[in-house]
């Protein structure tokens, strides 16, 4: 349940994993119930299916949209971060430079980061702040820079050329995403070719029989 | 003469399509000489369609009916002399026409008139204009996609020899060619009447949704929020925005090496099904009877999902 909740927590979104759970657990009771009762082969099908519902619904419903999120966000620091590296680059602090930049950014990763700033005014330090922001985040190159930021917050130390290594990474990173993903454009043209194909010839079967 | 009937169809069908091409293109040449109209002798009522427009224009200007349109063709209109209403009155002239064509066909071969074919024809005729200035206009964005380092070479020399804001965006249009230059001619509209080069850039981005716009506009905000010093943010958008071009122009490369696949298989389906029912027509027309008609549409919906299924794909975003 922990682990659950932690990833419903990199989603962005503060539900309780307990509804999930309970959801999942009756819906597959159902699916069961539904194929013993319906098919000949009730008893073999239903619980492999079952199975299969209870593992896959984990993976599309919170695993896959938590990969997405880690690409927008990855997208979204390489507008953020240089803007909060130039206001520490001219002299301020990082909570001041947190502030700015998230109010002349807009998007998702800014939101994030104003959420701290709205946790400082309940009463968290920045320490703390930042820690609950690390968790709400699952890319890995931007949870490093968060833990730069805590480090300098503790510390003091220097935190701009440190920053713009794992900025630099972080593009580099994306960059390959995206050309992977164009590279692996003629295979999956190539799959829906025959997925297609079956699809059109299977009509003319139908209709012709 | 029923034999030839469907390929008389078809050159009609070409004919009308070559006789909207050069109604198009008249509409822009009268459009343009209505520039240059004040300055000549004959005045504004000399020109033929464009007069016809006009006029609809301006009655149905009086009645208020153009109040409830939006300022949608403005970022196409540009920095031109064209009106919003002009383009929807054309885009009403058009739709009938093309209704009257159908009406012209049914009358022509003794056809049973279907209203429904009429409103669709109507409709047709009416998004084309749209349809034209949407292709026109993305190409030009992906025009400036890959241009905007120009941009911010000249900016950033200007910003390095200290001038204003104004001055910047006035080198830019010097400097620069067209589809940037007119984008920026309305930068300085918007300067001019009092918003901030960060806003009015924002703007901009909302015209043309380039990214990179969004990203010099939002830096050059922390300037003018925050004094954070313009000179270090420029180097930094000049270096990241040449860095972004160079990814783009490769994946421009990378796609133009996927045409010949993409062509192939966008083609392949249709291809063999066509054939295998070109093979034994009388064998599928016997099986099929009455239901060909079916299995016609439904394999030609199932290859459009295909094509679009293929065009999410291939699509260059900005």
């Amino acid at each position: 349940m922990k682990k659950l909740d932690k990833k419903i927590r990199l989603l962005g979104i503060n539900y309780d994993s307990h509804i999930f759970v309970i959801f999942r657990l009756i819906l597959s009771i159902l699916l069961f119930l539904y194929l013993l009762l319906s098919l000949r082969l009730g008893y073999i099908v239903a619980p492999l299916m079952t199975l299969i519902f209870y593992s896959l619904s984990e993976y599309i419903l919170i695993d896959l949209p938590i990969k997405r999120r880690s690409v927008s966000l990855e997208r979204d620091a390489l507008d953020y971060i240089p803007a909060l590296l130039l206001n520490l680059k001219n002299g301020k602090s990082v909570k001041t430079s947190i502030k700015n930049s998230s109010k002349v950014v807009k998007n998702e990763l800014s939101n994030e980061f104003s959420k701290v700033i709205n946790n400082l005014k309940i009463g968290f330090s920045l320490e703390e702040g930042l820690e609950d922001l690390s968790e709400r985040i699952p890319n890995l190159y931007i949870q490093n820079m968060i833990l730069d930021l805590k480090e300098n917050n503790r510390d003091g130390d220097k935190i701009v050329d440190s920053l713009e290594w794992q900025l630099n990474s972080l593009k580099d990173n994306y960059n390959q995403e995206i050309i992977s993903i164009k590279k692996m454009m003629p295979i999956k043209l190539c799959l829906l070719c025959i997925v297609f194909l079956a699809v059109m010839i299977f009509l003319i079967y139908y209709i012709a029989s | 003469m029923e034999e030839f009937k469907m390929v008389f169809q078809i050159i009609a069908f070409i004919f009308i399509i070559i006789l909207i091409y050069y109604f198009y293109r008249y509409i822009i040449y009268v459009y343009r000489a209505k520039r240059i109209n004040s300055f000549t002798i004959r005045g504004k009522n000399s020109n033929g369609i464009y007069n016809i427009i006009y006029k609809i224009t301006r009655k149905l200007d009086n009645t208020g009916f153009y109040k409830k349109r939006n300022n949608k063709y403005d970022k196409y209109l540009g920095n031109s002399v064209y009106n919003n209403e002009d383009i929807i009155t054309s885009k009403i002239v058009l739709g009938l026409m093309f209704g009257f064509i159908y009406l012209f066909e049914c009358s022509l071969y003794k056809l049973n008139l279907n209203l429904l074919i009429v409103v669709v024809m109507y409709l047709i005729g009416y998004y084309l204009i749209d349809f034209i200035f949407g292709i026109n206009y993305k190409r030009k964005v992906l025009y400036m996609n890959i241009n905007i380092s120009k941009v911010m070479i000249v900016m950033n020399n200007c910003y390095e020899v200290n001038r204003s804001h104004k001055e910047v965006v006035n080198s830019i249009i010097n400097e620069i060619g067209d589809p940037l230059k007119e984008e920026f001619k309305v930068v300085r509209q918007d300067l001019d009447r009092g918003l901030d080069i960060s806003t009015s850039l924002y703007r901009m981005y909302e015209r043309t949704k380039i990214s990179k716009i969004l990203y010099i506009a939002e830096l050059l905000g922390l300037n003018i929020r925050y004094g954070i010093s313009i000179k270090d943010i420029c180097s930094v958008l000049e270096r990241d925005i040449v860095d972004r071009e160079k990814i783009d122009h490769y994946l421009i490369r990378l796609n133009n090496t996927n045409k010949l696949v993409v062509l192939l298989l966008a083609n392949i389906p249709i291809f063999v099904v066509g054939l295998t029912m070109m093979m034994g027509v009388e064998y599928i027309i016997a099986l099929c009877g009455k239901k060909l008609v079916y299995l016609i549409i439904g394999e030609s919906i199932i290859y459009i999902v295909y094509l679009l299924f293929i065009y999410s794909l291939v699509r260059r975003d900005v």
